[in-house]
C-alpha cells in the first residue's frame, strides 16, 4: 500500500515519455493525458481516503535508514494536496485546447505539464529536505518554460525575472541546506525534527534554518517578497496559469506548513511573530494591488497574493484550529481561484484582450460563464453560505479565541475589499449592453465551458462539503501540530541504522 | 581552511550579486553561474566535517577519517541542475534578444 506513493511522480513522468513521441498530435497528446489524469485521480482518492483515517503511508525508497536515504510520506496534508493536485489538473488539461494558440503554444504544453505535475506532487510526498530541493527545480524548470510558452517579446520581458528570483531562492535554499547538514547531520524532515528537540544544535543551525524558512517564504509569494508573481503570472498562457494560480503557489505554502511544525516544535515561537505580521501585510498588499489593476488576469494574479496572506496567518498564528482553518482555506482557494482563472480566460478569448472594457454584457450573450464567474466570485468574497464564508469564519473564529485581534480584523476589512473586487470585476464584464452578438460569438468553446463550470461546481460542491472536510482538516492541523505522529511514522516505517563497530567507538553520529 | 573557503565564497556571492543587479541579461547569466559555484563552495565547505563526527557509512568497517560522501553528492546533484538551469538562462537570453532587438531588460507598465 505505501508502495503507492511512488505512482504519484512515476505516472506523470512515464506519461511525459509517451507524449515526446506525440509532440505534433496535440489530440493524442490530450487523450493520453486524461487518461493518466483519471489514474492519478484514483490513486491520490485511495490515498485520501487512508490518510482521512489518521494513517501515515511511508515508503523508504531502496530501503535506506531514514537518517541517509530518501523517505517518502504521504500523511492528512500531503493526500488532500494530492487529490487536489489531480482535479486542478485534469480540469485544465480539458480546458487547455481552446485557450492556448495553437502552434508554438499546443506543441509543448502537454509534455512540460506532465514534468511540473512530476515536480509538484513529489514536493508533496518528499520526507527529505534535498530531495525537496530537486524536486522544486523539475517544477521550476518545467514553470519557466511554461510561462514563457509562444516567447513574445512582454512574456520575455517579464519571465526573466520570475526566473531569476526562483532560481537565486533555489541557490539560498541549497547554501542552507549544506549548513543544516553540517550542523544537524541530516536532511530528513523527521529526525531533523527529533534532533532539534533534543536541544543540542549549534546557534549556525537555526541560521542555516533561517535561510531555508527565509525561502520557503519568497517561493509563497508573502509580502515583502511576493512582487514576481503578479509580475510574470499573467504573462502566461490561461490553462498555465490557472494551473500555476491555483497550485504552483500553494507549494510554497505546503512547505512551510510542512517543515514549521517539524522544526520548531508545537510552540509559537517569534518567529511566527512575525510571520503574523507579514500575513497580514501579504492580504492587504495584495487586494490593494488587486484594486489598483485594470487587466483581468493582473487583478486575478494580486488576488492569490492576498488569498496566501489568509492562508498564511492560518499557519502564524498556530493554534490547532488556525492551522486546520489554513488548510481549509488552501482547499477552498485551490478550486476557487482556477475557476476564476477559467472565466477570466473565456472572457478574455471574447474579447481578444484582457483589459476591462474589451468585453460588456456577458451575462446575457453567454449566461452560463457567467453564472461559473458569479458563483465562484462571491465564493471567494466569502457570502454564506458558499466554502469562502466557511474558510474565513473558521480563520475569524480561531484567531479571536487565539488573541490575534489585529490580524483578524484585517481578515474581515480584505473580504469587505474582495466583495468590492468581484462587484467591480462583475459590472465591468458581465453588466451592460453588450459588444458581441448573442449567437455565433468566440467563446462559446464546449472543453472551456465544461472545465470553468466543473470548477465553479466543485467550488460550490465544497459548501455541501464543509462538515467532513472541517473535520478532515481538524485532523491534519492536529497532525500538524502534534508533530509526533509524522516523526514516529517515519522512523519506524524504515530500517535502523546499522553503525559500525569501529564508528561506535568514534563518537557516535553526531 | 575554512576562512579561506569563508572568504572565497563571500567574494564570489558579492560579485554574482553585483553581475545580477544588472539589466543586461548576459551579465544575469553570468552572476547566475557564479552564483551556484559559490553555493556549492559553501555546502562543502559549511558540511566538510563537523566536530567529533563521523560519516554514516553502513555495514563496514571503518579503517581511515573519511569525508562525509553525502555533501558530495549533493553538490554533483547541484552542478547538474545547476548547468541544467545555465543553459535555460542562456537560451532564454537568447530568445529575449530575438524578440526584444536588446539584450537589456525593460521597465514593465502596468496596462
Amino acid at each position: 500500500m505505501s508502495n503507492l506513493i511512488v505512482l504519484v511522480v512515476l505516472i506523470p513522468i512515464l506519461t511525459a515519455c509517451f507524449l515526446m513521441p506525440l509532440l505534433d498530435r496535440p489530440a493524442a497528446s490530450r487523450a493520453v493525458s486524461i487518461v493518466t489524469g483519471v489514474l492519478l485521480l484514483l490513486l491520490a482518492a485511495v490515498l485520501l481516503a487512508g490518510a482521512a483515517q489518521g494513517q501515515i503511508y511511508v515508503s523508504p525508497l531502496g530501503n535506506w535508514p531514514a537518517l541517509v536515504g530518501i523517505v517518502w510520506v504521504v500523511d492528512g496534508l500531503a493526500a488532500i494536496l494530492l487529490l487536489l493536485t489531480a482535479i486542478t489538473s485534469l480540469a485544465t488539461i480539458v480546458y487547455a485546447p481552446g485557450a492556448l494558440r495553437a502552434g508554438a503554444e499546443t506543441r509543448y504544453f502537454y509534455l512540460l505539464h506532465q514534468f511540473i505535475l512530476a515536480g509538484i506532487n513529489g514536493s508533496f510526498v518528499t520526507g527529505d529536505f534535498f530531495n525537496l530541493f530537486v524536486f522544486f527545480e523539475i517544477m521550476l524548470l518545467a514553470s519557466f518554460v511554461l510561462i514563457a510558452l509562444g516567447g513574445r517579446a512582454a512574456q520575455m520581458n517579464r519571465t526573466f525575472p520570475y526566473v531569476l528570483v526562483n532560481l537565486i531562492a533555489s541557490a539560498l535554499f541549497l547554501g542552507g541546506l549544506g549548513a543544516m547538514y553540517g550542523t544537524a547531520g541530516t536532511v530528513n524532515m523527521a529526525v531533523l525534527s527529533e534532533r532539534v528537540a533534543a536541544g543540542t544544535l549549534p546557534p549556525v543551525f537555526w541560521a542555516a534554518m533561517t535561510l531555508v524558512l527565509a525561502v520557503f517564504v519568497i517561493k509563497a509569494a508573502v509580502a515583502p517578497v511576493f512582487f514576481w508573481l503578479p509580475d510574470a503570472y499573467p504573462e502566461a498562457p490561461t490553462p498555465v496559469l490557472a494551473f500555476f494560480a491555483g497550485l504552483l503557489t500553494k507549494v510554497g505554502l505546503y512547505t512551510l506548513f510542512r517543515s514549521v511544525p517539524l522544526v520548531l516544535g508545537s510552540a509559537p515561537t517569534a518567529f511566527h511573530a512575525v510571520l503574523v505580521v507579514l500575513a497580514t501585510l501579504t492580504m492587504i498588499v495584495g487586494i490593494l494591488g488587486a484594486l489598483g489593476r485594470n487587466r483581468i488576469k493582473e487583478i486575478l494574479a494580486f488576488q492569490i497574493v492576498s488569498s496566501v496572506g489568509f492562508i498564511v496567518f492560518g499557519l502564524a498564528v498556530y493554534t490547532p484550529m488556525m492551522v486546520a482553518a489554513g488548510v481549509f482555506y488552501m482547499v477552498h482557494s485551490i478550486l476557487i481561484t482556477t475557476a476564476l482563472f477559467f472565466a477570466g480566460g473565456v472572457a478574455e478569448r471574447i474579447g481578444g484582450g484582457d483589459q476591462l472594457g474589451r468585453v460588456r454584457g456577458l451575462a446575457r450573450t453567454h449566461p452560463w460563464l457567467a453564472t461559473g464567474f458569479f458563483v465562484s466570485a462571491l465564493a471567494l468574497a466569502g457570502l454564506p453560505p458558499l466554502s469562502g464564508f466557511w474558510a474565513k469564519l473558521f480563520l475569524v473564529v480561531g484567531g479571536f479565541s487565539a488573541g490575534a485581534f489585529a490580524g483578524t480584523a484585517t481578515i474581515l476589512f480584505v473580504s469587505l475589499l474582495t466583495l468590492g473586487l468581484v462587484l467591480r470585476l462583475w459590472t465591468m464584464i458581465f453588466w451592460g449592453a453588450p459588444l458581441v452578438p448573442v449567437d455565433g460569438s468566440p467563446g462559446h468553446d464546449r472543453a472551456m465551458m465544461g472545465a470553468t463550470l466543473t470548477m465553479a461546481t466543485a467550488a460550490v460542491g465544497l459548501a455541501l462539503l464543509v462538515s467532513p472536510l472541517w473535520s478532515y482538516s481538524e485532523i491534519v492541523g492536529n497532525q500538524l501540530l502534534q508533530v509526533r505522529p509524522y516523526v514516529n511514522a517515519v522512523i519506524n516505517g524504515t530500517p535502523a541504522l546499522t553503525v559500525p563497530v569501529a564508528l561506535e567507538q568514534g563518537g557516535g553520529i553526531p | 581552511m575554512i576562512l579561506l573557503s569563508a572568504i572565497v565564497v563571500a567574494v564570489l556571492f558579492t560579485a554574482s550579486i553585483y553581475l545580477m543587479l544588472s539589466r543586461n541579461t548576459q551579465r544575469v547569466v553570468i552572476g547566475f553561474i557564479i552564483l551556484s559555484n559559490a553555493v556549492n563552495l559553501l555546502v562543502l565547505a559549511s558540511s566538510g566535517a563537523p566536530e567529533g563526527a563521523v560519516p554514516p557509512l553502513v555495514d563496514s568497517a571503518m579503517v581511515g577519517p573519511y569525508m562525509d560522501p553525502l555533501p558530495q553528492a549533493f553538490i554533483l546533484t547541484a552542478i547538474v541542475i545547476g548547468l541544467g538551469t545555465a543553459a535555460f538562462l542562456l537560451a532564454m537570453a537568447a530568445r529575449a534578444h530575438m524578440e526584444m532587438g536588446t539584450d537589456k531588460l525593460q521597465d514593465t507598465e502596468p496596462a
